[in-house]
C-alpha cells in the first residue's frame, strides 16, 4: 500500500468514526502516528499506528473507558479496514488517547500508597525471613 | 526447592495500584503508569500461558514441569495466534467462500469459522476476540511503556489497559470449556517456537 493510499484510507476511516459512539465512548479524532516504532527491536514493531482521540471518560466512575466499549471500537476499525482494504489489520496498532490533555498535577499520595503497599507485599505465604 | 510463582492476580493488583485507581487526586507518576501497563500485560501473558499448558496437560503434572512447559511459549507465538483469530473475527458476519489470504494454509480459517450456505462464517466468540485483541493491544502498549520515551500514558489510557487485562483474565477463567478457546490454547502451544 502506498503512503498516499494509506492516508486516503485513514481519512475515510476517520470520517466513518467521527462522532460515533461505542457504548459510552465517543470518537473525537483519528490520525496516523508519525512517530511509529518503540525501538523494542521486535520485528512486529514497525507497523502503522493509529491514534484515536476520545472524549474523556467522565462518567464511568473508574476514570477509564469501559474495556468492552474500547474493544468494540477497535473491532469496528478492524472490520472496516478488512472490508475496505481487503487486508487484515494485524500490522496496525490502535492507541486510544483522551482528546483533551489531563491534569499534569503530580499526586504525592499515589507514591505514598505505592510505598505502603509494596512494603506490605502481596504474598499470602508467611514471611519466613 | 521453594519458589515464588508468578501470580497473574498479584500482577493485576500491582497494576491497579500503579495506575492510581486508589489514588486521591491528580496524576500519579508517569513512571508508575508505564509500570502499570507492563504489569497488566504480564498478568495476561502468564494467565494465558497457564491456560494453554493446562489444556495440553490434562493429567496431573508437577509445578516444576508446569513452569518448564510455560517457558516453551514466547510472546510472539501468542501474538501470531491472536492475529489469526482477529483476522477471522474481522470478517464479521459476512459469508466467505474462501479464506483471507493472511490465513492461507494454517487451518485457522477452518477451525474458527463454521460452514453455512454459500461458504463459511466467523465463529470466533466475542470473548475470545476480546482476549486476542487485549493481548496484542497490551503487548504494543507494553513495548511503548518499556522502550519508547516519546510515548505518553494518560490516566484514562493507563486505567483502560489495566481493566482490559483484568477483563481478559476473567474471560479466560470463565471459558476453559469453550471449544473455540480450547482450539485457541492448542494453536498457541502448537505455535511455540521453542518446541521446534
Amino acid at each position: 500500500m502506498t503512503n498516499a493510499a494509506l492516508d486516503e484510507a485513514i481519512t475515510q476511516l476517520r470520517d466513518e468514526l467521527l462522532g460515533r459512539e461505542f457504548g459510552s465512548i465517543r470518537v473525537r479524532d483519528l490520525r496516523r502516528d508519525e512517530d511509529t516504532g518503540s525501538g523494542s527491536g521486535d520485528e512486529d514493531d514497525d507497523g502503522l499506528r493509529l491514534l484515536v482521540l476520545l472524549e474523556s471518560p467522565s462518567d464511568t466512575g473508574t476514570g477509564a473507558w469501559p474495556p468492552d466499549d474500547a474493544f468494540e471500537l477497535r473491532r469496528a476499525i478492524a472490520r472496516w479496514w478488512t472490508t475496505r482494504e481487503e487486508t487484515d489489520i494485524s500490522g496496525i496498532s490502535v492507541v486510544l488517547l483522551p482528546a483533551t490533555p489531563e491534569s499534569q498535577d503530580f499526586d504525592p499520595q499515589a507514591e505514598g500508597d505505592l510505598g505502603q503497599a509494596v512494603e506490605g507485599g502481596d504474598d499470602e505465604r508467611p514471611n519466613s525471613a | 526447592m521453594m519458589s515464588d510463582p508468578i501470580r497473574p492476580e498479584a500482577l493485576l493488583r500491582q497494576a491497579r495500584l500503579l495506575a492510581g485507581f486508589e489514588a486521591l487526586r491528580g496524576r500519579p507518576s508517569p513512571t508508575n503508569h508505564r509500570r502499570a501497563v507492563s504489569a497488566a500485560y504480564y498478568a495476561l501473558f502468564h494467565d494465558l500461558i497457564t491456560h494453554c499448558v493446562d489444556e495440553v496437560f490434562r493429567v496431573q503434572i508437577s509445578d516444576a514441569e508446569r513452569y518448564r512447559a510455560a517457558r516453551w511459549i514466547d510472546h510472539r507465538d501468542i501474538r501470531r495466534v491472536c492475529s489469526w483469530v482477529l483476522a477471522v473475527d474481522a470478517v464479521g458476519d459476512v459469508t466467505h467462500s474462501s479464506r483471507p489470504q493472511s490465513l492461507a494454509d494454517k487451518g485457522v480459517w477452518e477451525f474458527f469459522t463454521r460452514e453455512v450456505p454459500g461458504g463459511r462464517q466467523n465463529a470466533v466468540p466475542s470473548r475470545l476476540a476480546f482476549v486476542a485483541d487485549a493481548f496484542n493491544g497490551l503487548q504494543d502498549a507494553r513495548h511503548d511503556a518499556d522502550y519508547d520515551s516519546s510515548a505518553s500514558f494518560p490516566k484514562a489510557t493507563t486505567k483502560t489497559h489495566v481493566l482490559t487485562a483484568q477483563r481478559a483474565v476473567e474471560h479466560l477463567g470463565a471459558s476453559t470449556a469453550d471449544p473455540y478457546f480450547r482450539r485457541f490454547f492448542v494453536f498457541v502451544i502448537g505455535s511455540a517456537g521453542r518446541l521446534k
